[in-house]
């Protein structure tokens, strides 16, 4: 009785299976995940029908990853308030923003890109807060058509996948320039062994030695360790010239500590993913001569006048007003994101590729909060590094030098 | 043989009809990815806690290192079809190979700890694993994750749709379930609810525990490699996180919702979490902001009331009601019916 219910049970899978491959014959498996739609496959389910554009976000709001991810999604609210303020129009059709908070999880994040591709039928996505998951939704991105603009630094991009924000090639060029300009030609290097620490030493040791500079050591710490003392007593003894450090809170802010400690009177670098508010509570008083690459608009009412200025400040006073803390590096990069998207929906374009096309041909030189951008066909990712600078903590705070 | 069904719950063709009536429904009138998605998580999970439910539920033995196991399973799969080519379901079963050996040396030294030296050896097993996937980056792509992993497909038919994916990952939950309960069913299942109830108690009967113990440790670390592999196809993508200790955690806790001492309480209680964290997920936006630390709360919330008012879990007070309902009776009746028709 029992084995005969497993024989059932296994033939009526099967007459279950082939019934429902009979049942969709609609179905030309091109793309991985796709609704059975009549028009078959050559343009992801639009949600563009008529005048409807649909941009998808997804971030890491909560979770580990929250630090960086909180400020991004509290940007891309205040500009989907000011949109709403407007009745939700651009250039004459509805856009809406579909807000996905992947809680630092990958899976989670690969289901919220297929619900928003497959389901929603968005255009464009802007995401993730961390460097792996915007590798997989890259990935997800291309095999469905979809604009994906990513806000983490990630290697290899793709014919439908941009980069908002600055290449890490392009922010350790200014990093090894400002050691340059101080005639400091030895460094030492610490990275935390996650995705976005472990990005950074490969494209370092391939800029240091044409611009002359030497990695006399270079040391890596667990993403949740708490002490670096063994790793920086080793690269005390090495004696080098400047410390440049590349990994996120909190670990970054493990490192000042211990610096402190050990008594280093070198300077120290670090990466635009400690440039947050987090970071300066964590290392208080011990910031102080920290130099962290920063958004300008940590720094606005410092920098010399300009329109770039004024709408920087703008910025800072309205997330001032909506969430109590000013712009930063990551606010900034998420409010360009969602306004260069606007500015091809603006000059009506509302399809994927229509999109991709007026970012690689017809945003030429668009001055965002974050920089400049410069997308062409062949480099997706030609941010300059106006927007970001080295930012010295001072008396526990953001300051400016030029 | 009808009294043999006795030993846990009876009934077991009811069960296995409702969730095959269930997938039929679903495939019939679903039409959305996102569900299909879930559901499918749901189904991978199923496969981890079905086994982590033989080993702690009936052996009474703890793990809190299977998410190692799923990680293994899915970086050989990963990394055979990507990297080298190899077919899908060939490095599923390398997958399950390798998992069989390092659980067997795992198992034989750590089974012998009980209770809290258990755990904490499983935990530690964990967070080896988790290293040498960080650190071997040259193979596994380190912290930056491992992408561009092939979708399966069988007889010509592309499972990367949802909809198929689906399918066979319940197929395969219903075959693991299928086995399962033959092991329970057998004088295996005795021995193994021994061991639970007092393991000095089973030795005096001569029986040789700590192979049972074994036995069942690498069965179901190799449930949870075949999850593992199942994950890396549907996800595509398989980073150091989704292997942590952290996971294994809440493996255990699907399972303590669940109700450990039932087959069927590892798969609802994985249902269960999965769909409060989605619906949270789906509500709370619409009535504020922050989803997700809501979604931590209204999970330990959960976890804590399950506890207080159903420490068995919630399948044995499930079956109270469905007792009580006087519907049961008729239903088995209908099973029957069902199985002379289409027999």
């Amino acid at each position: 009785m029992r084995k005969k219910l497993g024989m059932i049970v296994i033939l009526l899978l099967w007459i279950a299976l082939v019934g429902c491959s009979a049942s969709s014959p609609s179905n030309e498996t091109k793309s991985s995940q796709a609704k059975p739609s009549p028009s078959g496959k050559a343009e992801p389910a639009s949600g563009n029908a008529g005048d409807m554009v649909k941009i998808g976000v997804v971030l890491a709001e909560t979770g580990p990853a929250s630090g960086l991810g909180k400020p991004e999604i509290d940007a891309i609210r205040l500009v989907k308030k000011k949109l709403e303020a407007q009745g939700g129009m651009i250039g004459g059709k509805k856009v809406e923003i579909i807000m996905k908070d992947y809680e630092t999880d990958d899976t989670k994040a690969v289901l919220a890109m297929r619900k928003l591709i497959a389901d929603e039928g968005v255009s464009v996505v802007y995401g993730a807060t961390q460097v792996s998951t915007s590798i997989a939704l890259r990935d997800i991105a291309l095999k469905n058509n979809v604009v994906f603009l990513s806000g983490a630094p990630i290697g290899q991009l793709g014919e439908t996948v941009f980069q908002t924000g600055q290449t890490s090639e392009v922010l350790i060029q200014q990093m090894i320039d400002y050691l340059k300009s101080k005639n400091i030609h030895t460094v030492a290097w610490i990275n935390a062994r996650d995705a976005f620490g472990q990005s950074g030493l490969p494209i370092m040791k391939k800029l240091a030695e044409p611009n002359g500079i030497e990695i006399v050591d270079a040391e890596d710490f667990d993403a949740s360790a708490t002490d670096m003392t063994v790793q920086l007593s080793k690269i005390k003894a090495k004696n080098p010239g400047a410390l440049i450090v590349w990994s996120r809170t909190p670990g970054a802010g493990v490192v000042v500590k211990n610096f402190k400690q050990l008594g280093f009177t070198i300077p120290m670098l670090q990466s635009q993913a400690a440039a947050n508010d987090a970071f300066l509570k964590q290392v208080g008083a011990d910031g102080e001569g920290v130099l962290v690459q920063g958004s300008k608009a940590s720094v606005a009412e410092q920098l010399p006048d300009s329109e770039y200025k004024n709408r920087l400040i703008q910025h800072n006073q309205e997330m001032m007003a909506e969430y109590n803390y000013p712009g930063d590096i990551f606010t900034t990069k998420a409010t360009d994101a969602m306004n260069i998207i606007f500015k091809a929906i603006e000059a009506g374009n509302t399809t994927s590729d229509q999109i991709r096309d007026f970012l690689e041909n017809q945003l030429h030189e668009y001055q965002g909060l974050s920089g400049t951008f410069r997308y062409t066909k062949e480099n997706h990712a030609a941010v300059d590094d106006n927007g970001v600078s080295l930012l010295p903590i001072h008396n526990g705070a953001w300051s400016y030098s030029k | 043989m009808r009294n043999r069904k006795q030993s846990f719950y009876a009934g077991r063709s009811k069960v296995f009809l409702s969730i095959f009536i269930l997938m039929l429904l679903v495939l019939l009138f679903n039409d959305s990815t996102n569900l299909y998605g879930i559901l499918t998580m749901i189904g991978i999970y199923s496969i981890v806690t079905l086994g982590l439910s033989l080993l702690m539920g009936y052996a009474g033995q703890i793990s809190l290192g299977h998410a190692a196991f799923f990680g293994i399973g899915a970086y050989t799969s990963g990394i055979l079809t990507t990297t080298h080519g190899v077919n899908p379901f060939l490095s599923m079963i390398c997958g399950v190979a390798i998992t069989f050996v390092i659980a067997l040396l795992v198992g034989i030294p750590a089974l012998k700890l009980q209770g809290f030296s258990l755990a904490l050896a499983t935990i530690g097993f964990n967070q080896i694993i988790y290293i040498v996937i960080i650190s071997q980056s040259q193979l596994t792509g380190g912290a930056s994750g491992f992408s561009g992993i092939p979708g399966l497909a069988v007889f010509g038919l592309n499972l990367s749709e949802n909809r198929y994916y689906f399918l066979l990952v319940w197929m395969i939950v219903l075959l693991i379930a299928y086995v399962s309960m033959n092991i329970i069913d057998s004088h295996v299942g005795r021995v193994l609810r021994g061991i639970h109830d007092s393991e000095i108690a089973t030795l005096t009967f001569g029986v040789n525990i700590s192979a049972f113990k074994v036995q069942i440790f690498v069965l179901s670390a190799v449930y949870a490699s075949i999850a593992g592999s199942l994950y890396a196809h549907f996800i595509n993508f398989i980073a150091p996180p989704t292997f942590s200790v952290v996971a294994s955690i809440q493996f255990l806790v699907m399972i303590a919702v669940g109700g450990s001492q039932s087959i069927w309480g590892a798969i609802i209680g994985t249902a269960a979490m999965t769909f409060i964290g989605e619906g949270v997920r789906t509500i709370v936006p619409l009535l504020m902001e922050g989803g997700g630390q809501v979604e931590v709360v209204v999970y330990g919330v959960v976890l804590v009331l399950v506890m207080m008012f159903m420490p068995k879990g919630l399948i044995p007070s499930l079956k109270n009601v469905w007792d009580r309902s006087g519907f049961s009776r008729r239903s088995a009746m209908l099973a029957k019916g069902e199985e002379r028709r289409s027999g």
